[in-house]
């Protein structure tokens, strides 16, 4: 019984043993492999934006915006009206960082916004877009409706 | 209430341009060279499904180096270079393009190459940094005229050594193969 014994623990001993690769056998490397992607420039926009009636001398309700950055680089954004807009009162669009800053006009009004946190994910920053007529410079004789531009947001890397 | 459920889903999407895949690559590119050189480097863009770039370049002044976007308003006209890229394309998926410029005067510039999504507020943009140095034609052919003598001048003899060599092989082989064999005398008894 005792030897029965002792020849299963010597077998086991060995089975044991032999389940761990020799390291004078083993292959002392490790393969390492990862997808690295070219950096690129990238981001994401509202299509669309509608202010209220306004008329001259008021400033519209404030528009929240979120702008994402969807690339993998740091960018600055800067926005601005389409070149073939020739009248004058969307060049009084003004843009706040945050809520206690003053109000930029369009022309002057730029921004950053990291690159996320991880490949292929998205980082936002909030903007707040206003149509300030309180200063407008021009008259207003007849009412423009739908009056529209196109405003381009254009990322570029810091 | 399942379709309902669908139909705000896909609302909730539509409201942002799909501009997630809409990319361009590398983040800046590196021209130097010399005036009157036409320089190329590649470029990437990627959309997401069929559409229109509208493409378009804008110039700091000379020397300008800050990475500003307002402070870049010449033309590539305004400071005498000559950029070439497509500046229009019908796109779906990503393209490899090239941007080409050459410069008339030698110094520092720094630009954007820019592309906008038709029909959308998106617009993106890379960094062209450029350094031209003048072209000094003379000491270039000369330079390579002397590099390619004294290159001549080593393979020469190279070649005229081993000729030589081998010369002297075939020399000592055939004088062995040849070599005059001594007369045995059989005498005749």
């Amino acid at each position: 019984m005792n030897k029965k014994l002792l020849g299963i623990f010597i077998f086991g001993f060995v089975l044991l043993a032999a389940g761990f690769v020799s390291a004078e056998d083993a292959n002392d490397t490790m393969v390492v492999k990862a997808n690295v992607l070219k950096s690129v420039v990238s981001i994401s926009v509202p299509e669309e934006v509608i202010f209220q009636d306004i008329a001259k001398g008021y400033i519209s309700e404030r528009v929240d915006l979120s702008i994402k950055n969807t690339g993998t680089v740091d960018i600055s954004v800067t926005p601005e009206l389409a070149g073939d807009y020739t009248e004058d009162i969307f060049e009084y669009i003004s843009f706040q960082k945050v809520l206690t800053d003053l109000f930029t006009k369009i022309r002057y009004f730029d921004f950053e916004i990291e690159k996320p946190t991880t490949v292929g994910g998205e980082k936002s920053q909030n903007i707040y877009m206003y149509l300030d007529l309180e200063e407008y410079a021009g008259e207003i004789n007849s009412d423009m409706m739908d009056h529209q531009t196109e405003v381009v947001f254009w990322a570029v890397p810091l | 209430m399942e379709k309902t459920f669908y139909f705000i889903f896909i609302l909730f999407f539509i409201g942002f341009v799909s501009a997630g895949d809409f990319s361009i690559s590398p983040p800046q590119v590196n021209f130097e060279g010399e005036t009157k050189q036409n320089i190329c480097r590649e470029f990437f863009i990627t959309t997401p499904e069929k559409s229109i770039l509208i493409g378009e370049d804008r110039w700091g002044e000379k020397e300008e180096t800050r990475r500003k976007f307002s402070a870049h308003t010449f033309s590539s006209e305004d400071l005498n270079l000559e950029v070439n890229y497509p500046e229009l394309i019908e796109l779906n998926g990503e393209i490899k393009l090239n941007i080409c410029i050459l410069g008339k005067e030698e110094g520092n510039y720094h630009g954007l190459l820019l592309y906008k999504l038709g029909g959308a507020p998106t617009g993106i943009g890379i960094w062209l940094n450029v350094s031209l140095t003048k072209g000094n034609s003379l000491i270039k052919i000369s330079g390579k005229v002397i590099e390619g003598v004294n290159e001549n001048s080593k393979f020469n003899l190279a070649l005229g050594g081993s000729l030589i060599l081998v010369l002297v092989f075939f020399l000592l082989v055939t004088k062995l193969k040849y070599k005059p064999q001594k007369k045995t005398e059989f005498s005749n008894q």
